[in-house]
């Protein structure tokens, strides 16, 4: 089920209504809340319910067996159990035809031809998502951080809580697994704090980025056709239409679970405003970069031995963060920019013994950043390296515009989009939080034109781009 | 959750609605006002144009963009109008064809294109547009019910009517852009020096084409068609049928297929989508479906001593 849907619009009042019904039983809570999340998902495909289901049992099974062995050795086998189980799943309906082609091409290098089997496999809706989160809470009791819940219901409806469970945030069991289990108390701040988020998510996403994506799609069908300035023009707006559209996912998520009385961490936090790389990845998908660096990059070892030692840390975790977007080789090239950004804005502070930019700070991470937003979007790496080498080698011709209309609405959204944007930046407010500073009146109101603007504008398309990963 | 945090949050959620709905009337009305003035522009401006002629006109061309682009009316009879409109195929067309008045002689000059006709998928999602007249023309609200594709919402929110619109309709208000003493829906397109390059880099790619081989009529295409020519020989109304010509058509088998249906359904076909062979320029065209004004002033010369529709 899409947030942008009329099914969402129907099944989360009704959620809501017969939730907050239910809030002198928590056990029934969270039996409706498990419920409804398999309903939710279900709703896309019901046959890959087996696999959260077998993701939530394996982990919750696994979670005890950690706490309770003594042996240090038992304990790394019950996690590595686990990591298999986990990471096997995204290999097998993620990776494989990745593997299995990298590999034929890699012998092709050689001159051997290898016959290699690609299977059309459906990629399961959130399994990028889930399977960190499960992993998150058995490394989290390996790490004697976290005791392992008795509780299966409360624990399963941790892996499918549905506002996170097809594109997260993905939420730490340290965060969601204590709300799960202790009563939850409706609070007025937080509905309006969740009403006015979802609104504003509605419109980042389906006003926004939507019209956004419109000249995007077109542009990005064919690169080799068209200019150096139409190219730029495109992958602009990608680097605005992609921080929208996920922006916007990651606030309907919040807010929906504000509604249910659960508090979600930020998953965004003004990225472009960012004044360095390294702000970058402490504002943007703030879920999946803490994750790849408490679980992935201080498992290599993080910064603790020399520089060079720190970078390969680095690079390893950028490449395979890049993967975890998607199964292609341009994920991994997006991945490794972003590694080799992050290393060489490290020496150069380091060597100039800055802590930031100053002003400049604030111009170049996102110039560089666009750079390789066009690996993420290209459809291939060919055509990657047809848009970066025209966007090098720059023409300086006029861009293609189309769809003048579809580019006018696009650009006067953003610009709306941009200013709330700026306001939260100059006034240190989260949007997270911006509800319950409105009067219920000023709310409605606010809420009411948010809703005019989207009716006025909203444009359809396909997906949200994160349900793809 | 206590009896006062109910109340709180249906007075919110009450409030909201109301609020949203008085606004949403308010804006309504006055896009509607501001775009019923508005001539300018294919979505809105074309369609109010449309409903102002169409009873007084003798010869309309409906059709996508390659109807717009291609055929200069007024080459074929002085009483015209142009009403072919970017990405619009047969369902838009037989909308408006039904709202031509019902005992006045007229000729209806269709274009119709093998490749929607035989389109795997095609749903009508084109007559979206006419959605700015849903709740003001009830043949238009008739027929987007009975393509599903209005939103569940639309009923209360009216605004949606002017969803992706309402930017141009203001702009067109502001700056109207064509003489409409003279302007009768036919927009020859010029083409200018990136157009130009795209095109050639198009050519340069030679894409390999693959020729449809299961020509199934797509069930919608068929069906509007139906319905066109009831209406039209019901209603005093000669019906032409045409495809206006392509940079190069290696797929014949799809013309030839759609001119079969179309002789059962007695309907006049002509196509033209080899119209220039062997004395093609890349001068003619914008793009490989889209003429050019050079070509498409020889294309309207040509058809206008063949088809005879002139009186």
């Amino acid at each position: 089920m899409l947030f942008n849907s009329i099914e969402y619009l129907i099944f989360l009042p009704t959620v809501f209504i017969l939730y907050w019904l239910l809030n002198k039983d928590l056990k029934k809570q969270n039996i409706l809340l498990l419920i409804a999340s398999y309903i939710f998902y279900a709703y896309w495909d019901w046959t890959f319910l087996s696999l959260i289901i077998y993701s939530s049992f394996i982990d919750y099974y696994i979670g005890l067996k950690i706490y309770e062995t003594n042996s240090a050795k038992a304990k790394k086998n019950w996690l590595r159990l686990s990591l298999f189980s986990n990471l096997g799943l995204l290999a097998a309906f993620k990776y494989y035809n990745f593997f299995t082609e990298s590999f034929a091409e890699m012998m092709l290098l050689f001159g051997w031809q290898v016959d290699h089997v690609t299977l059309n496999i459906i990629l399961p809706v959130g399994i990028s998502f889930y399977t960190f989160q499960t992993l998150s809470y058995t490394i989290d009791i390996y790490r004697d951080k976290l005791k392992p819940t008795k509780n299966i219901v409360a624990f399963f409806t941790f892996v499918s809580l549905f506002p996170q469970l097809v594109a997260g945030p993905i939420e730490r069991a340290s965060n969601l697994m204590p709300q799960i289990e202790s009563v939850r108390k409706f609070k007025q701040k937080w509905f309006h704090d969740g009403i006015f988020q979802i609104a504003v998510g509605l419109f980042r996403k389906v006003v926004i980025a939507d019209n956004l994506g419109v000249y995007v799609d077109s542009i990005y069908a064919s690169p080799d056709v068209h200019n150096s300035s139409t190219l730029l023009l495109a992958t602009i707006f990608y680097s605005y239409q992609i921080y929208f559209d996920f922006a916007g996912y990651s606030d309907i998520a919040i807010g929906s679970a504000k509604l249910l009385g659960f508090r979600f961490n930020q998953n965004f936090n003004l990225p472009y405003f960012s004044n360095s790389i390294a702000d970058i990845w402490q504002r943007w998908h703030i879920s999946l970069s803490s994750w790849l660096r408490d679980y992935l990059y201080y498992s290599l070892g993080g910064s603790r031995g020399t520089a060079l030692f720190t970078f390969r840390n680095l690079m390893l975790t950028m490449i395979l963060g890049g993967l975890w977007h998607g199964n292609t080789w341009n994920f991994a090239i997006w991945g490794a920019i972003h590694g080799l950004l992050l290393v060489g804005e490290k020496i150069i502070f380091s060597v100039l013994k800055i802590k930031n930019a100053g002003w400049f700070g604030y111009i170049y991470p996102f110039w560089v950043v666009l750079l390789s937003w066009v690996f993420f979007r290209a459809k291939d790496f060919e055509a990657a390296g047809v848009i970066i080498k025209k966007l090098i080698f720059f023409d300086f011709k006029i861009p293609f515009i189309g769809d003048t209309n579809a580019i006018v609405t696009g650009l006067s959204m953003l610009i709306i989009g941009m200013s709330l944007d700026l306001y939260l930046y100059r006034s240190k407010q989260e949007l997270e939080t911006l509800g319950r500073r409105l009067t219920p009146i000023k709310l409605g109101a606010v809420v009411s034109v948010i809703i005019l603007l989207i009716s006025l504008f909203y444009s359809t398309s396909n997906n949200f781009i994160y349900f793809q990963f | 959750m206590n009896k006062k945090q109910i109340i709180n949050t249906l007075k919110l959620l009450g409030f909201i609605i109301v609020v949203s709905f008085i606004i949403d009337k308010i804006a309504y009305f006055t896009i509607t006002k501001i775009s019923d003035t508005v001539y300018s522009g294919q979505a809105i401006g074309k369609l109010n144009h449309y409903l102002a002629i169409k009873d007084t006109t003798k010869l309309i061309v409906f059709g996508s963009s390659r109807a717009n682009h291609h055929i200069d009316v007024k080459k074929l009879n002085p009483s015209s109008y142009n009403m072919g409109v970017d990405g619009k195929f047969i369902a838009y067309s037989a909308t408006l064809i039904k709202l031509l008045p019902k005992d006045v002689k007229q000729t209806v000059i269709l274009h119709v294109d093998p490749n929607v006709a035989y389109r795997e998928y095609y749903n009508r999602e084109e007559t979206k547009t006419l959605m700015v007249k849903y709740h003001t023309n009830a043949v238009i609200k008739e027929e987007l019910d009975r393509a599903e594709l209005t939103n569940p919402l639309q009923n209360f929110y009216w605004c949606i009517d002017y969803n992706g619109l309402v930017l141009g309709i203001l702009k067109n208000a502001v700056f109207p852009k064509y003489d409409l003493e003279h302007y009768y829906g036919y927009d020859p397109m010029e083409v200018h020096s990136t157009q130009k390059e795209i095109f050639k880099k198009i050519l340069e790619r030679n894409d390999s084409i693959v020729c449809k081989t299961n020509l199934k009529l797509n069930p919608l295409f068929n069906t509007y068609l139906k319905e066109i020519e009831s209406f039209c020989s019901n209603n005093n109304k000669k019906l032409i049928t045409i495809t206006t010509p392509l940079y190069i058509d290696k797929c014949p088998e799809d013309n030839n297929a759609l001119r079969k249906i179309l002789e059962d359904l007695n309907i006049e076909y002509h196509d033209y989508s080899n119209f220039f062979e062997n004395k093609n320029s890349t001068d003619y065209w914008v793009d490989i479906a889209h003429m050019s004004n050079v070509g498409a002033e020889i294309f309207s010369e040509a058809i206008r001593k063949d088809l005879s529709i002139n009186d």
